[in-house]
């Protein structure tokens, strides 16, 4: 599950970095089509949240493996503590799931209409919103647990205050419909069913979200009745109607309507069945996960909620079929226009499937909608210029290293610690391998291009013109988004996203250490435990490192190797010489008996400490590969960007340590 | 990535490049420096109030060391990491400030939840030890 989240929360660092980073010229935020902004929002979720999930998940391995005591019942610790934090990152994480299908939904409903999206900009303000109060209701999770009126109070109304920009967005659908010419194809339909019945989920999601309803309705079917029709209703219906909606562009054929259609009805039907019944029998008082039960009363509502169930079934079952018939009839469901829905944002004027280039000639965009703007005005395009595309070249990095990955998490569930540590060293093999690649990406030639691109081009479509840009990219207004910038850029930007998310990662155990700082379980504190003599000299270490490595970078910028080696090297000396120091503090605290296990003070301060830690260990690692590659293929713009995130991330450890300095070792100590 | 990075405009600095031109080795160096003598003071001062001196209000030291903190992380971000207000770095703005959002709602939060569930819930600290001592 922790590698999981990591591969989540590249992925979200990646999305973040391209949509902020990589979008066509004219392309500014606000033209951008809806589905761009949620998953701008849910990637800025997942940035923000999953590392609140990848401490919780740290604390709980270094309880179970190496026995200290975060949320254990002895030593101070405290299973709240766990709650606490699953659901700081567990409540955002419902919004990464439903934001996505939001978007879905407008792209689907705008479509199927004929008209724009209402009300985009209250669309866009919507899902920010959303995105940011998302974080602050996590305790509607666990009213019950005895956090008193104040704290419930707050969340409560903070939750219901949630709910409003999610009600913009219904209206913002509903008029959307109003006055179109609504087009029932299978997206739509999902699309449809979605607005009822998420509708009725929210409202039943408001009514838990006053604390006293949630002392009676807790725990009991209505809670799950709830999260399942805004999870099946929202989530689930976005999937399938963005499966059946971008099923043609990705692999080039429509599934088939019919048996798309008897789907829908089978899950719209069994869904209602299976679990409208669950909130009558919440309300009567049956709780969830029961084995068995011995009240007469609830036996009709829950057979009808099983042949729910059964229908449910059946559409999955037709969803199969559909896929199969749809798979064997591929020829007579082609996709030739590149265009079936008749759709308005730019995806649709490539063709089905879309090259590796996706666009041939950069489009240029002047507006929201940009495709269904070039088709109003039938433009007819001179000859387009081709140029030659840079591509990424297909690397199995990702799928090794994740092999090791897989060894490495088995090695460890069944204590084999050998195995770990193959997996583990062969992980860090792929990584190095990967970091010192020479080519990375392939340039496909303007020829092979326009080949390929001429299929587009057929009879019958080119009355839509190619793309409303006609020689080349077009210069931008001013004003104007000019497109990406400089890949530097791009890269120092992914990586103080990266950062940020790391920041949150450190945030998580510090909250564990300043709750747990005053459960030393009669055992040490701080007072007797820190020597600031030590502290002192590993701040001034780590400080001057920082100086160290801000003049390496200097002297990489104008191009002095002796100089950068020489300060590189002083920066890892330097770091090396804070490690040492730190390491031999902690020996000396496990030697006198103040060991991790000790207490859950202990615990968190080791944790703390140990991941700071861990991170100059792998910046040192960092630095010793790069120096070796500074000294081998010199300033070359690809080992530049590497250096500029060395920087960044060395400062950042700084800053960490400037946090602890102050708020652990000097706050415990001073009287 | 369509466009090859040559003909993408180069303008703006990335988050983490000093915002000075790139002839002057002077400047850069004296940025690093003067962001170097403010750190180590704010550090000194850190240290001198942990000490308890008489000049301060005890009740007062956790909040001056939080202040000092905070003061020596915007030092860092300034002169190392070259934060600016420029319009060119909005968007690393907006991430930080983000993110200082999401931190600062973690750990207080978290501090605040927990506080209300322990007087709420908790037996008394020194019972609890007793009666959990092995």
């Amino acid at each position: 599950m922790e590698r999981a989240g990591d591969g989540t929360l590249l992925t979200g660092i990646n999305f973040v970095t391209t949509i902020l980073k990589l979008r066509a010229p004219g392309m500014s935020l606000m033209r951008m089509p809806m589905f761009c902004w949620t998953s701008l929002a849910s990637s800025l979720l997942i940035v923000a949240a999953f590392p609140i999930l990848t401490a919780t998940l740290g604390m709980l391995l270094l309880d179970r493996y190496l026995d200290f005591h975060f949320f254990t019942v002895d030593a101070g610790g405290n299973s709240m503590m766990y709650i606490n934090l699953i659901w700081a990152w567990g409540h955002p994480e419902v919004y990464i799931l439903i934001l996505p299908a939001f978007g879905i939904f407008s792209e689907v409903i705008a479509t199927f209409s004929g008209k724009p999206l209402f009300g985009y900009r209250s669309m866009v303000v919507a899902t920010m919103a959303i995105c940011v109060l998302s974080f602050m209701v996590w305790l509607h999770h666990f009213f019950t647990m005895g956090a008193g009126a104040d704290v419930n109070g707050f969340f409560g109304i903070m939750t219901m205050i949630i709910a409003v920009p999610t009600g913009v967005k219904v209206f913002n659908w509903l008029f959307t419909l109003w006055g179109g010419r609504v087009r029932f194809q299978v997206p739509m339909l999902w699309s449809l069913a979605f607005m009822a019945t998420f509708t009725i989920g929210g409202m039943t999601g408001v009514l838990l979200a006053v604390p006293p309803a949630d002392f009676v309705l807790h725990n009991s079917l209505f809670l799950v009745a709830h999260f399942h029709n805004v999870v099946i209703g929202g989530v689930l219906f976005g999937a399938f109607a963005g499966y059946t909606y971008w099923f043609p562009k990705a692999f080039g054929f429509r599934l088939h309507e019919g048996w798309g259609r008897a789907a829908f009805w089978f899950w719209v039907v069994g869904f209602y069945l299976a679990f409208m019944p669950l909130y009558v029998l919440g309300l009567e008082g049956m709780t969830r996960r029961l084995q068995h039960y011995d009240n007469p009363a609830w036996q009709p509502w829950l057979r009808l909620a099983a042949g729910g169930a059964v229908l449910i079934g059946c559409g999955i079952a037709c969803q199969i079929t559909q896929l199969i018939v749809s798979i064997r009839h591929r020829a007579d469901l082609r996709d030739t226009s590149g265009d079936p829905w008749h759709g308005r944002t730019l995806e649709w004027s490539t063709q089905s499937p879309p090259p590796a280039f996706n666009f041939a000639i950069l489009p240029h965009v002047e507006a929201l909608d940009a495709h269904w703007r070039a088709k109003q005005a039938a433009r007819e395009g001179s000859a387009p210029a081709y140029a030659a595309v840079q591509l990424p070249r297909n690397s199995a990095t990702g799928f090794v290293a994740a092999f090791f990955a897989v060894v490495t998490g088995f090695a460890l569930i069944w204590h084999i610690w050998w195995l770990a540590a193959v997996g583990l060293s062969g992980a860090f093999a792929v990584f190095v391998r990967f970091a010192w690649r020479d080519h990375g990406e392939e340039t496909l030639s303007a020829d092979a291009v326009a080949r390929i691109d001429h299929g587009r081009l057929r009879p019958g479509i080119t009355a839509a013109g190619p793309l409303p840009s006609t020689s080349g990219p077009a210069p931008a207004e001013a004003g104007e988004y000019a497109g990406p910038p400089a890949r530097r850029i791009i890269s120092a930007y992914g990586f103080w996203i990266f950062l940020l998310s790391d920041f949150v990662i450190f945030s998580g155990f510090y909250a564990s250490y300043a709750v747990l700082s005053h459960a030393t379980a009669g055992g040490p504190g701080p007072v007797g435990l820190f020597h600031l003599k030590t502290v002192f000299i590993e701040t001034a270490c780590l400080l001057l490192s920082s100086l160290a490595c801000g003049m390496g970078s200097i002297a990489a910028q104008f191009r002095s190797m002796l100089w950068t080696q020489a300060s590189l090297l002083l920066t890892g000396l330097l770091g090396l010489g804070f490690l040492l120091l730190e390491a031999d503090e902690l020996a000396r605290m496990v030697a006198g008996g103040a060991g991790p296990g000790r207490s859950a003070f202990l615990s968190a301060f080791f944790a703390l400490i140990g991941l700071h830690g861990a991170h100059v260990a792998v910046g040192l690692l960092w630095l010793g590969t790069m120096m070796a590659q500074f000294g081998v293929k010199g300033f070359r713009p690809d080992m530049l960007r590497r250096g500029l995130c060395f920087t960044l991330f060395w400062h950042a450890l700084d800053i960490i340590w400037v946090g602890i300095f102050t708020n652990v070792y000097l706050l415990g100590t001073s009287p | 990535m369509n466009q090859p990075a040559e003909t993408t405009p180069d303008t703006g600095g990335a988050p983490g490049e000093p915002p000075t031109g790139p002839r002057d080795v002077a400047a850069a160096i004296r940025n690093y420096l003067t962001g170097f003598i403010a750190a180590a003071g704010l550090t000194a001062a850190s240290f001198w109030v942990a000490s308890g001196p008489d000049l301060i209000f005890r009740p007062a030291i956790p909040m001056a060391l939080a202040a000092l903190a905070i003061a020596q992380m915007g030092v860092h971000l300034v002169f190392f990491l070259h934060v600016t207000t420029g319009p060119d770095s909005l968007n690393t703005i907006l991430a930080l400030a983000f993110g200082v959002f999401v931190v600062g709602i973690v750990i207080a939060g978290s501090l605040w939840i927990m506080v209300h569930l322990n007087a709420n819930l908790m037996v008394p600290r020194p019972m609890m030890d007793m009666h959990l001592q092995p």
